[in-house]
């Protein structure tokens, strides 16, 4: 057969073109980016070897959108490319699953939204690959708060008059949230736990579907976040929040109380988390961490960021770590209970 | 009317030079990415938004909404071409539109979805001026329950969808739902039928499937018969016939209904709209068994339902902010990003900003005509490119695109696995199209019809209760059972007139 | 159709309608280990289990109406001819290919190779011709995606690939 011989000779002519025209792209240095501590730190990160950003959710999903917003602040402070890969998939568990088996060089690193990542690894169900040692936190993004709404008509005016609805009524108050384990259903969880109501659990599809059932009269209330279209439904009426589940209130809401303040010790928040791969030299993490920060501190991104709506809230490694323990604790009795 | 003296303003923002070059521009990023299989819209305009920070905000969005409504047009020439859908939404106009190209009448099938899109469009864009808001207050009326009463309405046109034989197209409704619990349960999240692969544990990959189902399967036919010849010679003129037109009138106004509808309602898909729409074609039509051989209202329905409902999306975007589908959320993020926040105030404040894109929606909808139209003949020269190696062309089309969907060389065993089920079925003569249908609908149907639980209480009379679903729900159960009363119905009238069956 | 034929097909016929009553009876069989009714409504294994049993059923129908029809209905030529089904797993397996090396060697390499040899066996064309294909759908189609439109698209990730730049 003629054909094997043809095949060799595609195969070195494949290479051939190949070696040719690689020689432009992708930086060749040498794969010695992570070294002892011999190197010296300001080799890090090697010029012209791209860092890839990992979002483990659709290109347009959540997180996305402010993902391509720090990219090129990101690629200034570091002085390299900096690439965001989508990796969507089983809500984020696919895109996570593949930071905590990358190369722990600095060279991966992606975001982690909490609490969806600590709801898939520790989720029996899930099976997940990863779990919280696997995975080195860098710093914190963003924070939104979360926050339960009514409609603008809607006769209840605080978390009271709600909590006593439900009390009145147990199963048949409707609480939107945007699905199991979300931040506004560990809400929900944590209220009924502290009060002692039972409240219709729907769970939704996302942010703009939960405020088109609460719109539309389907649900009564619905866990919303702060950030977004909801300001200005807000400000014009067409919805009311009845209280904010963090240590502060917001500006974009005057009027409107915390949780705390009214009674309710909650605060739960989605937030979105950058980390590495578990094993990432320390100083490697140190300079990530240092370059995000001044990233979010440009007075263009940070602009652009508002506009956005994106409540941006920094932290370091540390800090991270401390958040991320707190939320876990928090998160790890409600497990089963979400799965009834 | 004040919308009018305003939308008169819109027009003289959006016809300016820079405004126009972007429009332009974005029709034709649409189209070219409607071409590519496995990029969607939402990519694309995710991708290029970093870019449109630069911009000012007008020629930006201007530019992101174009690429959203003018993927469509590219995704329906890989559907006729090449059995290909470059977009989800175009798999149904595959169905009927490659049949056309096959008896070479592809000018044809090109032809009347660029037109149908185009009146679609308007027609939608129209009704973003005159009632935004009391359309999309209206849509908000649509819960969890009055959604799976729709979902069930569209099953109950699947009746309209057998072929040959009624038990096969049971039984691929039934694969295809028995398919669409693939992945995380709606209820508790359990992982079901997944092997413990974490890809699987969102389901099966919609495009990737459909392309292996149409593109590949078609491929593997082609290929097994040596010298088969797959595309028939052009049949005369390219263009359509008085016949083709007068034919296509009924679906495109139907299918401006159904797409117009669906875009107001928050999470309905594209994809169910041109679904929804070719059913309905098959059940209105009088001669349903022309259908998936070639007919033009195959094409003309789903490919205009297809462009209104993304022309009607930006209705619930622009009144109260509401974005019904990924891409159009990503234009949401565009806007806000500019310090435009969708939502009450948007009209209120930013009038010129809001005018020139919906005046720039209508001009961008002649472009994609302008663009596309002429543009057939070239599109179907392609054709005459000799199949040994356009099917090599089309296999590194699909992989990439399998690829690109999810960034995951899984998708492109899915495509595989389902290449050879397509190839199979086809054999077997099993008809696709159920199947596709229900593995759309079936996911839908168990989120919805759960959530519709969790609103009720566990109690399935909250489907009953509301007048709207129970509406639905009892038009479906008359569409199911109509085929079947039929007969029925003729004995009756034959005992009446007193005359035996013999 | 000639008798031989038709038995061929209905011999096939009823295979294949063996292998979905098998798949719905695993399916229902795997609904079985989940959850059937939640607290609220249908659990995990409720539909499964019920459309499984569907498919079990009417492909049991199917399989009767296959076995009582005198002639099969007009499913000539099932069988693929040799040649044919090797042309169909040279397709098929060059997908596999791709789909295994992707993330390997690379997209470029990976494309170039599946399409040179798709298009020198299958397609039967002259080796220029397939080079230049081959390279445009996977040279070509990896720096309009990456350039145009930003989508990049896999690198090798053998070490030895990676430092020639692929």
């Amino acid at each position: 057969m003629r054909n094997p011989l043809r095949r060799s000779l595609g195969l070195v002519a494949a290479v051939v073109i190949a070696a040719c025209g690689g020689a432009a792209p992708a930086g060749s240095a040498p794969s010695a980016s992570v070294t002892a501590s011999a190197a010296p730190k300001a080799a890090w990160p090697a010029p012209g070897k791209t860092i890839s950003l990992i979002v483990p959710y659709d290109a347009g999903g959540a997180g996305d959108v402010g993902a391509r917003l720090l990219a090129p602040y990101l690629e200034k402070e570091l002085g390299t490319m900096v690439e965001v890969v989508n990796k969507p998939g089983a809500g984020s568990q696919i895109g996570v699953t593949e930071l905590s088996r990358a190369k722990p060089d600095g060279y991966t690193i992606g975001f982690t939204h909490l609490p969806a990542t600590i709801a898939v690894y520790l989720d029996p169900e899930r099976q997940a690959a990863f779990n919280r040692a696997s995975l080195q936190p860098i710093a914190m993004y963003v924070v939104d708060p979360n926050a339960i709404a009514v409609k603008g008509n809607s006769p209840y005016k605080a978390l009271k008059d709600l909590v006593d609805a439900a009390k009145a009524n147990p199963g048949k108050v409707t609480l939107g949230d945007s699905g199991i384990l979300s931040d506004g259903h560990i809400t929900t969880l944590l209220l009924q736990e502290q009060t002692g109501a039972k409240f219709a659990v729907v769970h939704g599809a996302g942010g703009a579907k939960g405020i088109a059932d609460l719109l539309g009269g389907h649900v009564q209330a619905q866990n919303v976040n702060l950030s977004g279209s909801n300001i200005d439904l807000a400000k014009s009426g067409e919805i009311r929040l009845l209280g904010i589940f963090d240590d502060s209130t917001n500006p974009n809401y005057p009027g409107v109380t915390t949780a705390t303040s009214q009674g309710y010790k909650i605060s739960v928040a989605t937030s979105r988390a950058i980390s590495a791969p578990a094993g990432t030299p320390k100083d490697v993490v140190t300079i990530l961490s240092n370059a995000i920060k001044r990233a979010m501190a440009a007075p263009e991104f940070t602009a652009k960021a508002a506009s956005s709506g994106l409540s941006l809230r920094y932290m370091d490694p540390t800090q991270l770590e401390a958040y991320w323990t707190d939320l876990e604790t928090r998160v790890k009795p409600l497990i089963d209970l979400a799965k009834k | 009317m004040e919308a009018l003296e305003l939308l008169r303003n819109g027009f003289a923002v959006a016809i300016e030079p820079q405004n126009l070059l972007f429009a332009f521009i974005g029709c034709a990023l649409g189209t070219a990415v409607g071409v590519l299989p496995g990029i969607g819209s939402a990519a694309a305009i995710a991708i290029l938004l970093p870019v449109t920070f630069n911009l000012a905000p007008t020629p930006a969005i201007i530019m992101l909404a174009a690429i959203f409504y003018g993927t469509n047009y590219g995704g329906t020439i890989t559907s006729v071409l090449m059995n290909m859908p470059g977009e989800a939404a175009s798999v149904v106009t595959c169905m009927d539109g490659y049949e056309m190209a096959k008896r070479g009448r592809a000018g044809a099938a090109l032809a009347i979805a660029a037109i149908g899109s185009f009146i679609g469009g308007t027609v939608a864009t129209i009704g973003l001026v005159l009632s935004a808001e009391l359309l999309t207050r209206s849509a908000l009326q649509v819960g969890a329950p009055e959604y799976f009463a729709l979902l069930v309405l569209g099953m109950a046109l699947l009746t309209g969808l057998a072929s040959k034989s009624f038990l096969k197209s049971v039984m691929m409704a039934v694969l295809g739902l028995l398919l669409a619990t693939v992945g995380m349960d709606p209820t508790a999240g359990s992982p079901r039928f997944t092997f413990g692969r974490l890809e699987l544990l969102d389901g099966l990959s919609f495009v990737p499937v459909v392309m292996g189902l149409f593109g590949i399967g078609e491929i593997l036919i082609n290929l097994e018969v040596q010298g088969r010849s797959v595309f028939q010679k052009r049949l005369g003129s390219l263009l359509l016939t008085r016949d083709d037109i007068r034919q296509s009138v009924g679906p495109i106004t139907r299918g401006t209904l159904v797409g117009f509808v669906l875009g107001l309602i928050p999470g309905a898909t594209s994809v169910i709209a041109s679904f929804l729409s070719y059913s309905l074609e098959t059940k209105v039509s009088r001669t349903p068994e022309r259908f998936g051989k070639g007919a033009i209202e195959g094409v003309a329905a789903p490919e205009t339902a297809n462009n209104s409902f993304v022309n009607a999306n930006f209705i619930p975007l622009f009144a109260l902010g509401i974005p019904g589908t990924a891409s159009v959320a990503m234009i949401m993020g565009g806007m806000m990003a500019n310090g435009l926040v969708p939502g009450p105030f948007l009209y209120r404040d930013h009038a010129d900003f809001v005018w020139a894109v919906i005046a720039s929606m209508y001009i961008g909808n002649v472009i994609l005509l302008i663009l596309n139209l002429p543009l057939v003949g070239l599109w179907v020269k392609l054709l005459d490119v000799p199949y040994s190696i356009l099917f090599a062309a089309i296999l590194g089309f699909t992989t990439l695109g399998a690829y690109a969907v999810s960034n995951s060389p899984f998708d492109i065993f899915v495509m595989l696995v389902f290449g050879f089920l397509g190839y199979a079925f086809k054999k077997l003569e099993f008809p696709i199209a159920p199947l596709v249908l229900t593995l759309i609908l079936g996911p839908l149907m168990e989120r919805n019809l759960r959530k519709s639980l969790e609103m009720g209480g566990g109690d399935f009379t909250i489907l009953f209760d509301r007048p709207l679903s129970l509406a639905v729900l009892l038009i479906a159960a008359a569409l199911a059972l109509l085929p079947l009363l039929r007969p029925l119905w003729g004995r009756v009238e034959v005992l009446r007139s007193g005359q035996e069956t013999s | 159709m000639p008798p031989g034929q038709a038995n061929e097909a209905r011999a096939l016929n009823t295979v294949v309608a063996g292998i979905f009553i098998v798949l719905g009876l695993a399916a229902a069989f795997e609904a079985t280990k989940m959850r059937y009714y939640s607290s609220l409504g249908p659990g995990p294994g409720f539909f499964p289990l019920w459309l499984g049993g569907a498919l079990a059923l009417f492909s049991f129908l199917w399989l009767v109406q296959i076995r009582l029809a005198s002639s099969a209905d007009g499913t000539s030529g099932l069988r693929p001819g040799r040649a044919g089904a090797l042309r169909i797993a040279a397709v098929l397996g060059s997908l596999a290919f791709v789909a295994f090396t992707i993330e390997l060697i690379g997209f470029r390499l990976a494309m170039f190779a599946m399409l040179g040899f798709v298009l020198l066996t299958l397609g039967r064309q002259r080796l220029l011709v397939t080079l230049v294909v081959a390279a445009a759908g996977s040279f070509g189609a990896y720096y309009v995606m990456g350039g145009w439109l930003g989508v990049s698209l896999p690198n090798a990730t053998l070490p030895w690939l990676a430092d020639l730049g692929l």
